[in-house]
């Protein structure tokens, strides 16, 4: 049925009220909220009376009344999320049917503007994404940044490591801090959640940051993994600082707002989802082919030697090492229902899924409890409790000092020599598992490795928050609520790493075998106070002014126990001939204010201007408040007859808005740590001097655009572009090491980010049994250094050889260099980390009882240091060594770089799913009623790669979520495509 | 209850979560470390004796090679077959900035402990150890000189050699002056590294005998030999008498990189192969220092049958300085000296230790002798490359690619100097 067709419905509906009941002198209004797909009373709808702050929700069968004394004659709003809002005239007493429609291009959604406030998006003045649950999880995400790939303009979701369980980094509209923190923050149900990436003790088996860098590398997960994307009902991303101001100083990398799954009033319904799977490798390197000649060549009379006893033979070592086809396995299931007083939404998940390598994989157990009860007709109580724990396992790949992990051990281990199997070609067995022959060509022997060395992460964790929302005034034009939210996110993290003594690189160690035990215990809390008041004055002028009192706390402490010399067959730390230890706190308080002023004219045109004030523990000064103001204005043309011959909608926005981040909460202090001898307790100066001044970095985003609605509601086209000035830069630029000190972190420069973010969806086909839904997001950013106060400096990366960024006025900060140097003897710019431009197309089609989506992914450009090659060049296996490549890539190698530097463009099919919905007949006469709906699909996740990057994948850092210094590859663990067969039922 | 009691309740309770909220103060400090002013002079000494260890390993590893005493397979890194054996060290790179920082660290709490003013002992043992530091670093950058002003300022230039090796001397002078004004005992303990060096009076043996490399290193071998009077020199005594970096497995403590299996399938550290055909027959040390392997390591273009094996585990002790060395430095004062029958004395009290037969010293064979048992008793311990360079022999090293070089000198790391400056030869 067409839009048209249900006005002329209203219309007519209303003109039958207004002729009977003119002079009634209350306003007593009946009805029932249905959806139009199904008739069915839809439970939770929101009634308002326009122009007036009164309103109501439906019950559980859609049914819902509303009483103005004094009013004649009004307008009811009906809302529902994921529908299409429908405003309905009424008189007097009345009894009326409102059919609401499904929103598919997200023209009626309701977004926040605050802590206590939200707009609908056809008023709102800036860009806010959003995802439903539905677009969420079309295909099973191991994690939920995963989940959020591809599905914003404006957002750049990109795996550090294809390892379980994670290592993910979310970037919300480019570059906009060099050294600061990089993740946005993430508020679940109004808790600020821990999204850290602790250490998982690994770098002390591979002593990667033993040489080249500082940096830790143990490619960790980032907390915000252990998040069940299927009990999430949508998430807002406040991408540009006019949206996430409210949130001060913790906001320059956006806020990432998630709303779980509520409860609803009525019968309750059940709704349980079966997914089972594989897990494969993505895409294979390749690895070179000997000869006699060649293996001599490489590695002296010894290789030939080994050569000829293993008679020439060519093992494919990717296939033995991540060729496994991983199990996977979610069931979950949820409960939703209660009474018009209570409702609760109850849900539990179990995820079991093995890696693409033999031991390896990711495990999660998440149950949820979310409860809505209405104390009384004025106060109402939200309370929301989530458990999870999460296991995985990493095994040891990426980069790496000891030649023990996976990719640096098979790029030096030529693909003749069979080191899976004792004595095959009379290599020396291990005397302490002779079933795995020792290495004669590397110090480890990576089989053995995969089979024995245990690498655990277990997560215990637990959110719980409340919102308590009082009403504590209401008359016909004004409102006054008194809204407090309180959250607790604790967890605690367990990492277990065992290095068994009999392994081949321990053997070889003085106290052979290791065990790592590391504790980390995290506290986040918060606490919100906020006052919402709203006025509404008969149709024309809404005024909502909103203000609040902050206070966040966090408390981390991470402990990693060292023993080594293991004896044999323990896994204790106390079963060891030594122990070392390592403690680290970290402790930050928050403490902050707002206020705000919503102004909403005739739903027509509409202004914000609020400011933050915030002080913080991490600050130089702790008692300073910084401010962080935002304002925003927007207008809906077409509601004046701007373009509205094809235009339904046509709303330019102009938004400002100022953010901050914060220093590291250890930036401020100089401090001594211990050195030890003989023991004899050691103190030396750390190598980076504190700063006391040092204050948090600022972002200044202006951005403009718009958004239009066309062509009946078939296409909607949203636009904007952004200038972010980030001032005050946190930086930590090199100190001479001559004054006892390797860096400082310092407030020292200005940066420019820019970019274009344009979002268009389309309905092309729009009918009862045919629907397509089509979606675009383009996205594109670039980001230059627009002052230094310090000298200019590289970072990231392991030397300047080996591929370097260069932070310099007048470049972009992820520009990469290398050993080359142009006459002047500057460093040449060799290529760029920031993509060209990223390009997502989400599609969704309904055939009758059959539904497909797809999501395609393509980014442009965006350079890639590909170390993984070097590694493999310097073993002598890499593919295209014969062909003189390797030789001319390793002879220039100190004096070229430019040769390890790749284009990683890729077109990727992120998520690909097909469902069948077994007719309702059919199934009610299939289980006698049992089964409300059955559904059965097949869907899968990362099907096709396309890229002529040579490395595993283009999405890579080695040293995990970094602004500066992504997009380097050591070989990491390799990413995996997988498929699901799934069934869902509803009882 | 009413609702006007329960709304009333409610907005108590608000109100104590909201103060008792706000108690948390954000003025705290560090949860995880103490400040300079606060620590102990002990605790500055230990961890001057534990910093003295950090980079160590680097340190003898690019001191070797350059010498072109061993060859380090390091197959997750280029570097130590690169940059260093092509000729092109990165003044960026770890080799040349991770042992400069970190004897500038040593050096920074020396500065503490001096600032500290806590006597004349804790002085001279600070300047004693802040020299060493220095000439450590010296030897490493050589021409390209270092720095002696630590206040981070780039435009206060790099100290020339010369400005460097006189002002390591006077510091020497200085701690021993102190020394020699600090009663009997050191108000701090030190490690069994410095087990019969550990009063004021013992302590100055070891500055002397410091003292006597530098001078040896100045060329004034009268000094010199005034120098070894004062020191712990020893013709009767165990040649490994001396001072050390101990290493332990204890909380905190260090381990000793260069430790590696030589039985291992696969070992780093490798001893250049003219270092066996070299080797007069039965020097002892050969066979002390490195066991010959078969078969041979390929590595890089690089072959090597020689497992080093200064150490026996991970918690072996290596040397600062002793005996032995200053048996070499006295002969080499002598041999300065053209004293060439009191160099032999002491070049066969070395050779007699190696199993090895006297020899007798001319103008024609003397520092061609020096040169080779410096080589065979001080394998590994930071000496050859700095031993050929004093005696402009580095040309004479092997050159085992066609397209490597021997470097003179390490550049001063980049970040020390204004941009654009730095480099190495």
């Amino acid at each position: 049925m067409k839009i048209a067709d249900r006005k002329w419905l209203l219309v007519v509906a209303s003109f039958l009220v207004c002729a009977n009941l003119v002079m009634a002198q209350e306003l007593n209004v009946s009805g029932t909220v249905t959806a139009r797909e199904s008739d069915e009373g839809l439970p939770g709808a929101n009634v308002k009376l326009k122009g007036t702050t009164l309103g109501t929700s439906t019950d559980a069968n859609g049914k819902f009344r509303v009483q103005a004394p004094g009013m004649s004659q009004a307008t009811l709003v009906v809302s529902f999320i994921g529908y299409r809002t429908v405003e309905v005239s009424v008189t007097g007493s009345q009894d009326v049917t409102v059919a609401l429609e499904e929103d598919v291009l997200k023209l009626s959604e309701v977004v926040v503007t605050g802590l206590a406030t939200s707009v609908a998006r056809q008023n709102l003045a800036n860009a806010v994404a959003t995802v439903t649950s539905a677009e969420l999880v079309s295909a099973p995400a191991q994690t939920l940044e995963r989940a959020l790939g591809g599905k914003f303009a404006g957002v750049n979701v990109s795996q550090n490591t294809g390892a379980p369980g994670g290592g993910i980094n979310v970037d919300l509209r480019g570059t906009s801090t060099i050294e600061g923190g990089t993740q946005p923050l993430y508020v679940i149900d109004g808790v600020i959640i821990n999204n850290a990436a602790n250490q998982s003790g690994i770098d002390l088996v591979t002593a990667a940051t033993g040489a080249g860098s500082a940096n830790p590398q143990g490619q960790p997960s980032n907390r915000v993994a252990d998040i069940n994307p299927n009990e999430i009902e949508t998430i807002e991303v406040l991408k540009g600082s006019s949206a996430a101001a409210i949130y001060g100083s913790k906001a320059s990398n956006g806020v990432i707002i998630i709303t779980t799954k509520q409860g609803t009033s009525g019968k309750t319904r059940i709704e349980v989802s079966q997914q089972v799977g594989f897990n494969s490798l993505l895409k294979k390197i390749g690895a070179r082919k000997f000869t006699a000649a060649t293996a001599e060549a490489q590695y002296g009379a010894n290789g030939k030697a080994l050569f000829e006893k293993s008679g020439g033979q060519f093992i494919d070592y990717e296939d033995i090492m991540y060729g496994e086809n991983g199990f996977l396995n979610e069931t979950s299931v949820s409960a939703r229902g209660g009474s018009d007083r209570t409702q609760f939404y109850l849900s539990g998940l179990l995820r079991d899924e093995n890696g693409i390598i033999k031991n390896s994989g990711y495990q999660k157990y998440a149950g949820r409890l979310n409860l809505n009860h209405k104390l009384s007709d004025r106060i109402k109580l939200d309370a929301y409790f989530n458990y999870v724990r999460s296991e995985s396992d990493r095994g040891i790949t990426g980069n790496d000092n000891t030649n023990t992990s996976f990719g640096f051990s098979l790029g030096f281990t030529p693909s003749f020599l069979d080191i899976t199997s004792t004595n095959r070609n009379g290599l020396t067995p291990n005397p302490d598992n002779p079933a795995y022959p020792l290495h004669p060509l590397n110090p480890s022997n990576p089989i053995h490795t995969r089979d024995v060395l245990t690498n655990h992460e277990l997560v215990n964790r637990t959110l719980g928050s409340m919102r308590l929302h009082w009403n504590i005034w209401n008359t016909a034009k004004q409102n006054l609520n008194f809204i407090v939210q309180t959250g607790v996110d604790y967890y605690s993290q367990e990492n277990a790493i065992v290095s068994p003594p009999e392994l081949q690189y321990e053997r070889n160690s003085s106290q052979p075998g290791a065990s790592l035990l590391g504790e980390t215990v995290s506290t986040n809390s918060n606490l919100y106070f906020n006052l919402a008041h709203s006025y509404a004055s008969s149709g024309t002028l809404n005024l909502q002014t909103s203000a609040g009192f902050q206070f966040e706390n966090q408390n981390l402490n991470n402990v990693l126990n060292e023993a080594r010399g293991l004896i044999v067959t323990q896994t204790n730390i106390d079963q060891a001939a030594s122990v070392n230890a390592y403690q680290d706190r970290v402790i930050q308080r928050e403490r902050g204010f707002y206020v705000q002023e919503e102004i909403n004219l005739s739903d027509k045109i509409y202004l914000t201007g609020g400011i933050r004030g915030d002080a913080s523990s991490a600050n130089g000064e702790v008692d300073k408040y910084f401010f962080y103001p935002k304002a925003s204005a927007s207008i809906r043309l077409a509601q004046y007859g701007v373009l509205s011959s094809f235009a339904n909608e046509f709303k330019p926005r102009i938004a400002y808005g100022e953010t901050g981040n914060l220093p590291n909460s250890s930036a401020k202090f100089t401090s001594l740590i211990p050195r030890n001898i003989g023991g004899l307790a050691g103190l030396l100066p750390a190598t980076r001097r504190g700063n006391s001044n040092i204050q948090p970095e600022r972002t200044k985003e202006l951005e403009l655009g718009f958004d239009a609605v066309m062509f009946s509601e078939h296409a909607s086209l949203s636009f904007t572009y952004f200038r972010q000035n980030i001032s005050d830069l946190l930086l930590s630029p090199s100190l001479p090491p001559s004054s006892g000190f390797e860096d400082e972190v310092v407030n020292g420069g200005k940066m420019k980010t820019q970019g274009v973010e344009v979002s268009l969806g389309v309905t092309p086909l729009k009918s009862r049994n045919l629907n397509w839904t089509s979606r675009l997001n383009f996205y594109k950013t670039s980001s230059e250094i627009t002052e230094l106060t310090v000298d200019p400096f590289n970072l990231g990366g392991f030397a300047t050889f080996l591929g370097t960024f260069r932070i310099e006025e007048g470049l972009s900060p992820t520009t990469i260099i290398g050993a080359e140097r142009d006459a002047s003897g500057k460093n040449k710019a060799l290529g760029n980390e920031t993509p060209d431009f990223q390009l997502s197309w989400n599609n969704s089609l309904n055939l009758g009882a059959f539904e497909l989506s797809f999501l395609w992914d393509w980014k442009e450009g965006g350079d890639v240091i590909n170390l993984g090659k070097l590694i493999t060049d310097l073993g002598g296996t890499t593919e295209d060594y014969d062909t003189g490549a390797a030789a001319k890539r390793l002879s220039v190698l100190g004096s070229q770089t430019v040769s390890y530097i790749e284009d990683g463009s890729y077109i990727k099919l992120r998520e690909l799913s097909l469902n069948f919905t077994v007719p309702r007949s059919s199934v009610m006469s299939l289980f006698n009623g049992q089964v409300s709906h059955l559904k059965l699909g097949v869907s899968g996740r990362n099907l096709l790669m396309k890229t002529d990057y040579t490395g595993y994948d283009p999405e890579v850092s080695q040293f995990g979520n970094v602004s500066i210094g992504r997009s380097v590859d050591t070989i990491p663990f390799p990413s995996s495509r997988s498929m699901y067969f799934n069934v869902s039922f509803g009882l | 209850m009413t609702n006007k009691f329960r709304n009333k309740l409610l907005l108590l309770i608000l109100s104590a979560i909201f103060v008792l909220a706000g108690c948390e103060t954000l003025d705290f400090s560090n949860p995880n470390a103490p400040i300079v002013d606060d620590v102990t002079v002990q605790s500055l000494v230990s961890g001057i004796e534990a910093g003295m260890r950090l980079e160590w390993a680097i340190y003898l590893r690019v001191v070797g090679i350059n010498g072109r005493e061993v060859y380090y397979f390091e197959p997750a890194d280029p570097r130590y077959t690169g940059e260093i054996l092509f000729g092109t060290p990165d003044p960026g790179g770890f080799l040349t900035t991770r042992p400069w920082s970190a004897r500038y660290r040593v050096i920074a709490n020396c500065r503490f402990l001096i600032d500290k003013n806590a006597g004349a002992g804790v002085n001279g043992f600070a300047k004693t150890i802040q020299a060493y530091q220095l000439l450590l670093n010296l030897n490493y950058m050589y021409d390209n000189g270092i720095k002696l002003d630590y206040s981070g300022d780039l435009t206060v230039a790099v100290a020339s050699r010369a400005q460097a090796i006189d002002a390591i001397h006077d510091l020497l002078d200085e701690g021993l002056a102190d020394l020699k004004n600090a009663g009997a005992s050191f108000p701090f303990r030190l490690t069994s590294g410095f087990a019969g060096f550990d009063t004021p009076a013992q302590f100055a043996k070891f500055n002397r005998a410091l003292n006597a490399r530098v001078s040896v290193y100045r060329g004034v071998y009268d000094h010199a030999l005034e120098d070894l009077a004062e020191s712990f020199l020893n013709p009767a005594g165990a040649l490994n008498d001396g001072v050390y970096h101990v290493y332990g497995t204890g909380l905190g403590d260090q381990t000793n990189e260069t430790f590696e299996n030589p039985e291992a399938s696969f070992v780093k550290l490798m001893g250049h192969p003219t270092f066996a055909t070299n080797a007069e027959a039965n020097d002892q040390r050969f066979a002390r220092k490195v066991k010959v392997r078969n078969p041979a390591t390929t590595f890089d273009n690089l072959t090597s049958n020689l497992g080093a094996t200064i150490t026996t585990s991970s918690t072996d002790r290596l040397p600062i300085i002793r005996n032995e060395e200053l048996l070499l430095l006295r002969a080499e004062a002598n041999i300065g000296l053209q004293r060439y029958t009191e160099a032999a004395a002491d070049i066969n009290i070395v050779r007699a230790a190696a199993g090895l037969p006297a020899v007798t010293l001319t103008a024609a064979n003397a520092v061609d002798q020096l040169l080779y048992e410096r080589r065979y008793s001080l394998f590994m311990e930071g000496h050859r490359w700095i031993d050929v360079r004093r005696y402009n022999r580095l040309s004479q090293l092997p050159i085992d690619r066609a397209t490597d070089k021997i470097i003179t000198s390490m550049p001063i790391p980049e970040t020390e100097v204004l941009e654009g400056g730095g480099g190495g030869r």
